[in-house]
């Protein structure tokens, strides 16, 4: 609630002649939300984008991704509101989304330190930037109670490890040969495919405990739910690094891959700017064959 | 010889036509021949029956309803009934409470909505009569209905009648629920009051009601369904000593060996407590429970007014049920109460009751919670609530309306 002023909040129900319908009312102060904290998170981004190697105007593209995603969260939030039961669930995976979202921008602005790093190193390093970037949104968001926000943030650590993941591995996969519809491929594969059999054991488990509730397509429902919404956080950060050649040689040099495939497409707005920023070149390897 | 002497005290207008002492002593020891047959007791003198016998009855409602401990058996037993290829079943033990002789072994075929019982224990589940039932409905949830059987409860081995519910969530597991269908109900004059007494058993021990319950109605009500599960005004934890209507007594439950089902008698001995008096705040009041906390006595007190007379003592109001036209309500206040003879106690309980909302914030939310409480501030339960009409709840800012909705149950 935006107001702000002393609420009187008064029940009303049937007590069947044992008693006044209408309740006594209870004052409550109610002051507007504190917006401060709210923007810790979206501060912190402005803070990594003064960083030296991402000092350029085509870093603080970052905030498109990032405002779209929460801005659709929020969208789908007010519209949930209206149906009454699934406000709170929509509230819910709104803010893991755009947890993740910030999470994600944090990772593509840190990227740099992960440039030339082992898969390793570039897996732990995107869960863990991920995983605290999310973690902060989730505290600041005043959404949740102090229960709540440790079950949300375990959840959100467990969306940072499916996307660390599904990045590093899509990286994997394309190391031989990368073009951006490739590694979009890979990343939905991974992604998608990891949440489908990361189901399978718990909706086995469910089907053999209470046939009656769980279906045999369970685990492609459940999966395929969690593992489409994970993507479709990612897919603008993917769409980013296409259209956006600092983001695309960020990108590239983080999961160690050459521009050799569709990176000659891309325009020349989006070209690589390591030397102005200090950052080292990326391997070159020859383009893709058809 | 105390009580002897305390009976010719008693017989005052006797004592104007002894002439002796030898035609006193024969009338004392006639009394006593006649007091130790149970015929008549002092109980009488006080408006109280000596005994009521109670008659086994079946209520058509489940009175008390709890969970079952099933477990399976992985291998057949010695005999069992024909079963067809692909039927589906499930073999096991049915524990009804803790204890080892209420437990049966089970053949339960779902498909064929048919359930097995090894009455006799002896590994066949082929020999024993009385021992088949069947449900109406052939899904994973199936009711048997009308078990009688004879279980272990605090007070002996007594006849009760069940209903089972057995669910099948899964093949190896199963949920089963067991409901008490019977109780021993009598008509009795207590202090001029034409009241049902009955006795409610329970398997022992379940969930620590080993005693079982006391119904205590006004007999016009005794065809009106019992329901213990969700608390009941006409039902109580059986006392081992009772104050009603002004009426003290200690209680013997005892239940008679013979043909079953068997009887069942409540022997009152009357007590003459010393009183105290407590004043009570709340209107409404229909009765209040109060159960002993040392040993004294279960004091039910119908329709009070502001004063109350009941026996002295520690005691915890576990009870306090509203009533107006078809209204009732109900409310576990857990009171401790402590009466004594000089002084008075007061108590606060009952109506009326108030719609009641407490409002926090969780962040950007406003979180309300509603209560029904009474002049107590004790939450209390509406019977009969129609849940398709829940409460509501109005925030205004100033006099404008800036929300309302409907809560939900939960």
């Amino acid at each position: 609630m935006n107001l702000a002023g002393e609420l009187k909040v008064v029940a009303s129900h049937d007590l069947q002649g044992l008693g006044e319908d209408q309740g006594v009312p209870v004052i409550f102060r109610w002051s507007g939300p504190n917006l401060m904290p709210l923007l810790i998170p979206w501060m912190l981004i402005l803070g990594l984008l003064a960083l030296p190697p991402n000092r350029r105007g085509q870093a603080w593209w970052i905030w498109v991704p990032v405002v779209a995603i929460s801005g659709a969260a929020w969208g789908a939030r007010q519209l949930a509101a209206t149906s009454g039961p699934t406000e709170e669930i929509v509230g819910v995976i709104g803010l893991l989304g755009s947890s993740a979202a910030l999470g994600l921008a944090a990772a593509w602005l840190l990227g740099h330190l992960l440039q030339g790093q082992v898969r390793g190193v570039v897996f732990v390093g995107l869960l863990l930037i991920t995983a605290v970037m999310g973690l902060i949104n989730i505290l600041v968001s005043q959404e949740v109670d102090p229960l709540g926000a440790g079950v949300m943030g375990v959840g959100t650590g467990i969306a940072s490890f499916g996307l660390a993941l599904s990045i590093t591995l899509a990286g994997l996969c394309c190391r031989r040969c990368y073009s951006w519809g490739r590694l979009t491929v890979w990343v939905a594969i991974w992604l998608v495919g990891g949440w489908l059999v990361a189901m399978v054991p718990f909706s086995v488990m469910l089907w053999i405990q209470v046939p009656r509730f769980i279906g045999p397509c369970a685990p492609f429902l459940w999966g395929g739910l969690v593992g489409g919404l994970s993507f479709l956080v990612l897919l603008p950060f993917l769409v980013l690094a296409r259209v956006n050649g600092f983001y695309g040689q960020r990108l590239a040099g983080m999961l160690g891959l050459s521009l050799g495939g569709d990176a000659a497409a891309q325009p020349p707005v989006l070209a690589p700017a390591h030397s102005a920023s200090g950052q080292g070149e990326p391997p070159q390897r020859p383009a893709c064959k058809p | 010889m105390k009580s002897t002497n305390t009976t010719c005290d008693r017989l005052n207008p006797l004592r104007g036509r002894c002439h002796g002492a030898l035609r006193r002593g024969v009338a004392c020891l006639v009394w006593a021949a006649v007091w130790s047959t149970g015929w008549w007791s002092g109980a009488e003198a006080a408006g109280i029956p000596a005994a009521v016998d109670l008659e086994w009855r079946r209520s058509e409602i489940a009175l008390s309803t709890f969970g079952l401990d099933l477990q399976e058996r992985p291998t057949p037993f010695r005999k069992e009934p024909p079963v067809d290829p692909g039927e589906t079943i499930w073999r096991g033990d049915l524990k009804i409470g803790a204890s080892v002789n209420n437990s049966w072994p089970l053949l339960w075929s779902v498909t064929q909505a048919r359930l097995h019982l090894d009455l006799n224990r002896n590994g066949d589940l082929t020999d024993d009569t009385n021992s088949v039932f069947i449900s109406e409905s052939k899904n994973d949830y199936q009711q048997f209905t009308g078990l009688r059987l004879e279980l272990e409860s605090a007070s002996g081995r007594r006849t009760f009648l069940l209903d089972l519910g057995l669910h099948r969530w899964s093949a190896d597991r199963l949920y089963g629920s067991c409901s008490i269908r019977s109780y021993w109900s009598g008509r009795a004059n207590w202090q001029g009051a034409d009241l049902e007494l009955g006795v409610v058993e329970m398997p022992a021990p379940i969930r620590g009601k080993e005693s079982g319950f006391l119904i205590l109605r006004p007999w016009s009500e005794h065809e009106k369904p019992l329901r213990l599960s969700e608390g009941s005004a006409e039902a109580f934890s059986s006392p081992k000593k009772l104050f009603y209507l002004g009426g003290a007594a200690a209680v013997a439950k005892t239940f008679a060996d013979g043909p079953r089902p068997e009887t069942c008698r409540l022997a009152f001995t009357a007590e003459q407590p010393p009183m105290g008096a407590v004043t009570l705040q709340g209107s409404h009041i229909d009765r209040l429970i109060f159960e002993p906390e040392k040993g004294g006595f279960t004091a039910v007190i119908d329709k009070p007014g502001t004063k109350i007379s009941m026996p002295v003592g520690s005691y915890r109001l576990t009870s306090t049920w509203l009533r107006k036209d078809a209204a009732q309500a109900g409310g576990t206040p857990g009171l401790h109460v402590l009466v004594k003879s000089d002084s008075l106690t007061n108590v606060v309980t009952g109506g009326p009751l108030t719609n009641s909302v407490t409002a926090r914030r969780q962040g950007r939310r406003l979180v309300v919670d509603h209560r029904v409480v009474g002049v107590d501030g004790r939450e209390y339960r509406l019977r009969n609530e129609n849940r398709q009409r829940p409460p509501k709840v109005t925030i205004l800012l100033g006099e404008k309306v800036v929300n309302s909705g409907k809560f939900a149950y939960g």
